[in-house]
């Protein structure tokens, strides 16, 4: 049986690099794939998922046991990504937060055009890799909060009371950004399905 | 009369399976009834469904062969406190008692060693502790007792084997010596340290 997570952390408190090791090995993947989800690009999620591992080690004097390590596991890692992102330049984090009282709906020219794109033939490969560069470009008009819980929860399964402890915010506020991250997504890339047929089919 | 339709946001926390028992009773009602409801519904699981699978796929692609050695790598030095040492100490010996941990005594520098000894460890020990460790070896029947010492700068454990004649684990250059302490280095006193 695999050594649990925190019998793992305490011993690597008391100096264990190879306990250490164990956690990174046990988490490397899913944190790099949060961080590509993040900033996109996949050797700069490297060097993000590394440092959110060495911010990891550096704190874990301060990681309080009563709450499990993959949520702090998180909560750095979104932190890291966020920084990175800013340095970057075109943050919109604070920039487009969104009034809660208004809701906002799919859009409903498309609907349903999503939902059959998932049943789409393997085959049509081509279309499919132009359909992931649209959902690139939507998850980067995310605000970076919204693009984190719906990564953290599309990607991780979280429950919204581990996404409000990893984040850090309150339950309602992370279905609220839940919904709104989707409902963005959703609006973004049926516009595109609509509005921009296949072109190689047009050529025909 | 028909309910009305419930909210995208509702719809959002029902996907996730965020909704308490009586509000998924009505929102299940109301979708059997409504097809638009459930094509908003639909829509929005395959949000998630896309993000999911793109994102992975594209995961897959990266070579993390060597991640952690690089992350290893950077790590800075990490002191944790005396205190933290000890009780871990304490309770991995507690778990694993015998034939795992022999002492290992260097007390050159100024700070306050304790060295646990784990057979695949033995290179470092002599670099870390700063003693000349020519050999070290243990018994699985070893008597091994934890000795507090009490300093002006704190409190110092060493881990005592009472080696007898037989050794049945050796490590070190030197198999062929079965010595627990070093045998160039005396047993530190407490008012050595």
């Amino acid at each position: 049986m695999p050594t649990d997570d925190l019998t793992l952390v305490r011993r690597a408190r008391s100096g264990d690099q190879r306990a250490f090791r164990l956690l990174v090995e046990r988490y490397q993947k899913k944190v790099y794939t949060v961080a590509l989800g993040m900033v996109k690009d996949p050797e700069e999620a490297l060097d993000v998922a590394q440092e959110a591992f060495v911010k990891v080690h550096r704190y874990l004097g301060h990681f309080k046991g009563d709450s499990s390590f993959y949520t702090w596991l998180y909560r750095i890692t979104t932190n890291v990504c966020i920084d990175v992102l800013r340095r970057r330049g075109g943050s919109r984090a604070d920039a487009v937060e969104y009034d809660d009282s208004v809701e906002l709906d799919l859009a409903e020219a498309n609907l349903g055009a999503l939902s059959s794109q998932l049943d789409t033939d393997p085959s049509r490969a081509a279309l499919r890799r132009e359909l992931g560069d649209k959902l690139e470009e939507a998850l980067a008009q995310l605000p970076e909060k919204h693009r984190a819980i719906l990564l953290l929860r599309e990607l991780e399964g979280m429950s919204y009371e581990d996404l409000a402890r990893t984040l850090d915010i309150p339950k309602g506020t992370v279905m609220s950004r839940l919904f709104h991250a989707r409902a963005k997504v959703q609006r973004l890339l049926s516009g595109y399905l609509a509005g921009e047929p296949d072109p190689r089919k047009e050529r025909k | 009369m028909t309910a009305p339709c419930p909210s995208l946001r509702e719809l959002s926390a029902y996907l996730d399976g965020e909704v308490s028992p009586g509000v998924r009773a009505a929102l299940e009602a109301h979708l059997s009834a409504c097809s638009g409801c459930r094509t908003r519904l639909t829509e929005l699981g395959a949000v998630g469904a896309m993000v999911r699978a793109h994102v992975e796929a594209r995961a897959e692609r990266a070579d993390l062969s060597g991640f952690a050695a690089r992350v290893l790598a950077r790590l800075e030095p990490y002191r944790p406190s005396f205190s933290e040492r000890l009780r871990v100490s304490w309770e991995e010996w507690r778990t694993h008692r015998p034939g795992l941990l022999v002492g290992a005594v260097g007390l050159a520098t100024a700070g306050l060693a304790l060295l646990l000894l784990v057979p695949g460890q033995a290179a470092d020990v002599s670099e870390r502790s700063g003693a000349m460790v020519r050999s070290v070896s243990t018994d699985e029947q070893a008597h091994v007792a934890p000795v507090v010492l009490k300093t002006e700068n704190g409190d110092a454990i060493i881990w005592l084997v009472d080696h007898p004649d037989r050794p049945s684990l050796s490590i070190g250059n030197d198999a062929s010596v079965p010595e627990v302490t070093p045998p160039s280095q005396p047993r530190p006193k407490a008012g050595e340290l």
